[in-house]
């Protein structure tokens, strides 16, 4: 009976394991650099939060809510951003994290957190209350990633050139808050 | 199948293998301390103390700095690097295998605890589970709730209902594609609501799973989330039959006074020989057992053995 | 004996059972210590101030959470409006950041001691009184860094040197916009802005505003749309990019440029010479000199088409008036106060200073101050009382670059390392750093290196454990501006800082208070707070030296502070001191050639960085992460050098690996490297004896070099 229930169970793994699957938990979230699609990141994720322990600005955070992403590292932007040190790709045992060099070349081809998104109307220089050009100033991939354009100075963001790691968005002053990077969609 | 008495301090008192149990003592202590300390270590061992990052908790704003290199240990038991050498549960592991896929780095990481788990059984559990801590306050908890009158139930669980949440994780895993072992595995859940306390100062609604489980230990049934319930410790009584290293009994100095079924956790019966593969080799049954006559030996793995040699 | 089996079977609970609920009670009470303490909040509270970190000095407000700054952002009522960098952001990882320095610490033997602030100052003054009783007290030198540029402290530092006995305090100074000072003074008497709202014409000369002063970017930027903007440089900057001219210059030729501008203005009549004549000195001598310089020959020297030179020259004539916006391309030459002068002259001819603006905006006026002194600009010329007695000894570098010291009244720091290595002009055996990475930004860092070696003391007050203080005898960990009281930009101190010092961080003029007590000199310091060391009433000081030469006593006030009172197309002070009167150009000495084709630019700032800050703060880490060296497509064709890799930059004097930028934007014949990296420190490229023979600053930017892939 015993064997019966050990042979049991693992035709059932086996099972399972031959059956073409989805990733039904994909919440919208910013993942860690490095990370594997939407989908297939939280089917390689084990939780088990080595990318956020070495973090160095600790922006690498776990849900509290219990829910199925609930042992699934994310990155608040707006609070916190990447500055694309590339130790979380290091850490990660299983690769859901793809392991990264620390170089601007490495990072720029191979990273993509999220999608800039700028709401103009309240952005200081395209509504013309403020001197103001935060984004470009803190952005890792300046003159690539966003640019100023005009007499004003505003930032003009290329979404395509955009690791997303969200400097910018965290740069933000507080009376604009006119940055948010969005995470990525399925793939 | 009558009901096991209940288990009293002294029956733990230790007779042998004192090196063995100081060995297992020291090794858990040191597994259990490495979920606490390394997320307080981190938090401090980085280029930025944090502090001007992390409001979350105060802890980021104590303590003196480590040197900026590459951190010995980084994990928690379930998931842990040491010296660059990675460890990974095997089970968790295997939820890794079982929606994504295999790559030779998840060999790499996952052999060395396969390895450990077919030598030496389901060690794990016995040795460096984070949840023992909680298992041992929880039978401290019976002890004193019987010592004051209280009637505790112990349902025993059958065994198999480990195998069931086993594989029931696993279906749910395999259904959703996402990782479901993490969130309901206390080791993986104990290790990561530790970080969080310290990272966040708060607990994750993982903690409630902990709790559950506790309580569970507490007035259903002694041990029965560990014996019953726990998927992990079903993955290590599977792959455990093939480990060689087995409780043995010398009849002839056996005097059935029954202590040794009453210090195992794990529900085995050495007195009458019923051991199987869900011993975790804590070698609590030798060490209180008052005439030595249990022992480990080296012997034919469970797998291997022939039906009438099983129990 | 195995106790029998009744009395393990039942037995009542007693005291030594609760000692095995110990699991319970460690975990129980570790998680709830884990989330309690670190559910802790503390107060928060916002602080107003001033960033220093570079000279901009935007206001800032600071959100401070018990004793820890969590965010930092501009100030809208301060007078940059709000503005803020990636600097002024990244001040929180600074102030926070794990590398601090977190107690004094004294080397004994190969290793460094962590001892309390009073043990570490009384072992610096016992070894300061050493060294002045065996070589005396000009033996101690002390050197300032970036942070201290245009800080009060530095007065009080030459207070404290003075008080100890001697005259040598160098500050960045030595290699930093002094060319820019002595030129312009010498000229017309004084330093004056580029004005660049009033003026017509902006020429940015060596110079990238967007990177250098962030908060005017647009403004400059602007000049392009709204009147014409100029951009002289050998890197096509992203100001260049948008200017109505973009002149590449050959490094090192800006003054052969200028003259040849010059040539044109005075050959196709642009000048007005006749009003330029009773306000000036030495016009026709200027034309004489110009005529040397014909488009042709400057296209030959300079690399800029003969066209454009004309083009330029009249854009300049017509456009009227011009300011010329200069930076550091133009004074780390060895031509480079001449060159400074030079384009003062250009500005002159361009009707600068007789087009109707008002002057006093532009120039220091000229006062009663004047009468007296030579030099009516410097802050430090007063001291609060008690003042310290005369000095005897001279600045270091005042023999050899007297005017440096005539106009700064300081040492020259670029000749610490032959004081030090040779004893010339006396021995310096004690050097503190206060702010200052020497060993990284100093030029001839092969000589400094051997120079740190020979003293007998050397302290350093920083906030990081940099690459001079893990040479020092004594490391004083420093508070940054933000733990220290603030200053704001009109040097006005406060009593509170933006944040608590952090560790045992002191602020600099707490050590420098503490030192002097410690060396018997208190009564020179009799304040705890800086802010009342400010508030004491000042004196007139440092006049007692016969440096200074007697103004002509004049009948009217003169419209310029120079010893004539005009402009001073010819000096009649370099004149006197052995220098070309005129603004001549001198090639740089060292030219390139076949083992070495490429002319060596260093230390032009990158955006990221200011000089050697900022390393390992990680968010501006992740704006570049090693030290990149701008390489012309040719260049790096004929080097086999490809975008992104790693090269080697070989010079007669060392080698340093940077990692390759292979852009179109920089002169064919020019390899560009900013600096302050320890590990590739690109001072060691440079020529170590090479400078300006007016103002003593090093030739960063003449450099001659080979790529090796």
């Amino acid at each position: 009976m015993k064997r019966r229930t050990l042979i049991g169970a693992l035709a059932a793994a086996i099972a399972f394991a031959a059956v073409p699957k989805r990733a039904r938990a994909n919440p919208k979230k910013i993942r860690p650099p490095g990370a594997l699609p939407p989908g297939k990141f939280e089917q390689a994720c084990i939780g088990c939060y080595r990318c956020a322990e070495v973090c160095p600005t600790k922006c690498i955070e776990f849900p509290s809510t219990f829910s199925l992403d609930q042992a699934t590292p994310f990155i608040d932007t707006a609070s916190r951003a990447c500055v694309l040190c590339m130790k979380c790709t290091q850490a990660c045992p299983t690769d859901a994290l793809t392991r990264l060099a620390a170089d601007a070349d490495v990072v720029f081809q191979s990273v993509k957190m999220g999608v800039p998104k700028l709401t103009r109307s309240k952005c200081l220089p395209w509504n013309g209350t403020g001197v103001c050009r935060l984004c470009y100033l803190v952005c890792p991939y300046p003159d690539k990633a966003v640019e100023l354009v005009g007499p004003q100075k505003a930032p003009l963001f290329h979404e395509s050139a955009c690791v997303g790691c969200g400097l910018c968005e965290e740069a933000c002053p507080e009376l604009a808050q006119a940055i948010v990077i969005e995470p990525l969609g399925s793939a | 199948m009558a009901p096991r008495r209940p288990l009293q301090p002294l029956d733990l008192t230790l007779r042998h293998g004192r090196w063995y149990q100081r060995t297992r003592v020291a090794f858990l202590t040191f597994s259990v301390a490495l979920t606490f300390v390394l997320p307080l270590w981190h938090l401090h061992s980085l280029d930025v103390a944090g502090a001007g990052f992390a409001q979350d908790s105060a802890w980021f704003r104590l303590g003196r700095a480590f040197p900026d290199q590459p951190p010995p240990f980084v994990g928690a038991p379930t998931s842990i690097s040491v010296f660059g050498l990675e460890l990974v549960d095997p089970l968790l592991a295997g939820g890794v295998a079982l929606v994504h896929g295999v790559s030779w780095k998840w060999v790499w990481t996952v052999l060395p605890g396969v390895v450990l788990v077919l030598l030496l059984g389901r060690f794990f559990c016995g040795w460096a589970c984070p949840y023992l801590p909680i298992l041992a306050a929880s039978n401290v908890a019976r002890w004193f709730l019987t010592g004051l009158g209280f009637k505790l139930l112990d349902v025993p669980v059958p065994r198999a209902a480990a195998r069931v949440a086993l594989v029931g994780v696993l279906i749910v895993t395999a259904l959703t594609g996402a990782q479901v072992l993490p969130l309901v595995y206390p080791p993986a859940l104990i290790g990561r609501e530790v970080f969080h306390a310290v990272f966040y100062g708060s607990l994750g609604l993982g903690a409630l799973v902990v709790l559950g489980a506790f309580l569970f230990d507490t007035f259903v049934s002694r041990a029965g989330f560990c014996r019953s319930l726990c998927p992990g410790g079903a993955m290590f009584s599977v792959m455990s039959g093939l480990s060689p290293l087995r409780v043995v009994r010398e009849k002839s100095k056996c005097t059935d006074c029954t202590v040794c079924d009453v210090v195992c956790n794990l529900g085995q019966k050495p007195m009458t020989d019923k051991l199987d593969t869900g011993c975790e080799r804590c070698g609590k049954c030798i060490a209180s057992c008052p005439t030595k006559a249990l022992s480990f030996r080296v012997a034919k793995p469970a797998l291997f053995r022939a039906p009438e040699e099983k129990p | 004996m195995s106790p029998p089996l009744k009395t393990i079977v039942r037995r009542p609970l007693n005291r030594r059972d609760l000692l095995k609920a110990l699991p319970l009670g460690v975990v129980g009470a570790g998680t709830a210590g884990l989330v309690l303490y670190g559910k802790r909040a503390e107060a928060t509270t916002q602080t107003r101030g001033t960033c220093r970190f570079c000279l901009m000095h935007c206001g800032v407000v600071c959100t401070v959470q018990g004793d820890h700054l969590v965010k930092v952002e501009g100030d809208l009522e301060s007078k940059t409006r709000g503005f803020v960098c990636e600097h002024g952001y990244a001040l929180r990882e600074l102030v926070h950041s794990n590398a601090r320095l977190r107690a004094p610490l004294v080397r004994r033997g190969d290793a460094f001691h962590e001892v309390s602030w009073d043990d570490a100052l009384g072992e610096v003054a016992r070894r300061l009184e050493a060294v002045k009783a065996k070589h005396g007290p000009e033996a101690f030198a002390i050197q300032t860094g970036w942070p201290l540029v245009r800080h009060p402290l530095v007065d009080m530092l030459h207070r404290f040197a003075r008080a100890f006995g001697s005259p040598n305090v160098a500050t960045v100074s030595s290699l930093c916009e002094a060319s820019l000072r002595m030129g312009q003074a010498l000229t017309v008497g004084s330093k004056y802005a580029p004005d660049v709202k009033n003026v017509r014409t902006l020429v940015v000369w060596g110079a990238n505003p967007p990177t250098t002063a962030p908060p005017f970017a647009h403004v400059v930027a602007a000049k392009a749309v709204r009147g014409k903007l100029v951009v002289v440089d050998p890197v096509r900057t992203s100001l260049a990019k948008e200017a109505t001219e973009y002149v590449r210059v050959r490094p090192g030729t800006d003054g052969a440029l200028a003259l040849g501008f010059m040539h044109v203005l005075f050959t196709e009549r642009l000048v007005d010479e006749a009003a330029l004549a009773k306000d000036t000195v030495g016009l026709e001598a200027l034309k004489g000199l110009s005529a040397e310089y014909p488009p042709d020959a400057v296209e030959r020297l300079t690399s800029v088409p003969k066209e454009q030179v004309v083009r330029v020259a009249r854009l300049l004539g017509h456009e009227k008036p011009v300011g010329i916006w200069q930076g550091l391309g133009v004074e780390h030459h060895e031509s480079g106060v001449q060159t400074v002068r030079a384009l003062s002259a250009l500005e002159t001819l361009c009707g600068r200073f007789h087009s109707g603006l008002d002057l006093a905006s532009v120039l220091t006026p000229p006062g009663p101050r004047f009468r007296e002194e030579l030099l009516p600009a410097l802050y430090r010329m007063k001291t609060p009382e008690p003042v310290p007695p005369p000095v005897k000894a001279r600045a270091l570098g005042s023999e050899r670059f007297p005017l440096f010291e005539m106009y700064n009244r300081e040492a020259q720091g670029q000749v610490l390392a032959d004081a030090i290595l040779d004893g010339k002009p006396y021995p310096v055996r004690a050097l503190m750093l206060v702010a200052s990475n020497l060993l990284v930004t100093s030029s001839a860092a092969q000589r400094v290196s051997q120079a740190v070696e020979k003293l007998d003391l050397l302290v350093t007050v920083d906030p990081f454990f940099s690459a001079s203080a893990q040479r020092s005898d004594v490391v004083l960990p420093a508070a940054t501006f933000a733990e220290a009281p603030d200053v704001d930009d009109r040097d006005a101190v406060a009593k509170g800082s933006l944040v608590p010092p952090q560790h045992q961080a002191s602020s600099d003029w707490k050590v420098l208070v503490g030192l002097a007590r410690k060396l018997g000199l208190g009564s020179y310091f009799p304040w705890d707070e800086f802010a009342d060391a400010r508030a004491a009433r000042h004196v007139p000081w440092m006049r007692d030296e016969g440096s200074q030469p007697v103004p002509q006593p004049l009948d009217e006030t003169p419209k310029f502070s120079t010893p004539s009172g005009r402009v001073e197309l010819a000096s009649s002070l370099l004149e006197a001191h052995g220098h070309p009167a005129l603004p001549v150009w001198t090639p740089p000495s060292e030219t390139p050639r076949e083992e070495f084709p490429l002319r060596l630019v260093t230390g032009p700032r990158p955006r990221a960085y200011i000089n050697s800050q900022f390393r390992g703060v990680p968010s501006i880490e992740a704006r570049m992460r090693q030290i990149e060296a701008l390489v012309h497509p040719e260049a790096a064709k004929r080097f086999g050098v490809a975008n992104g890799k790693p090269v080697h930059v070989v010079s007669p004097y060392g080698s340093i690996v940077a990692r390759a930028i292979v852009t179109e934007d920089v002169h064919p014949e020019a390899v560009v490297l900013p600096a302050g990296w320890a590990e590739a420190n690109v001072n060691q490229l440079i020529a170590p004896d090479t400078k300006d023979p007016i103002s003593g600053f090093p030739a960063f930017r003449s450099g001659v070099c080979r790529l090796e892939p």
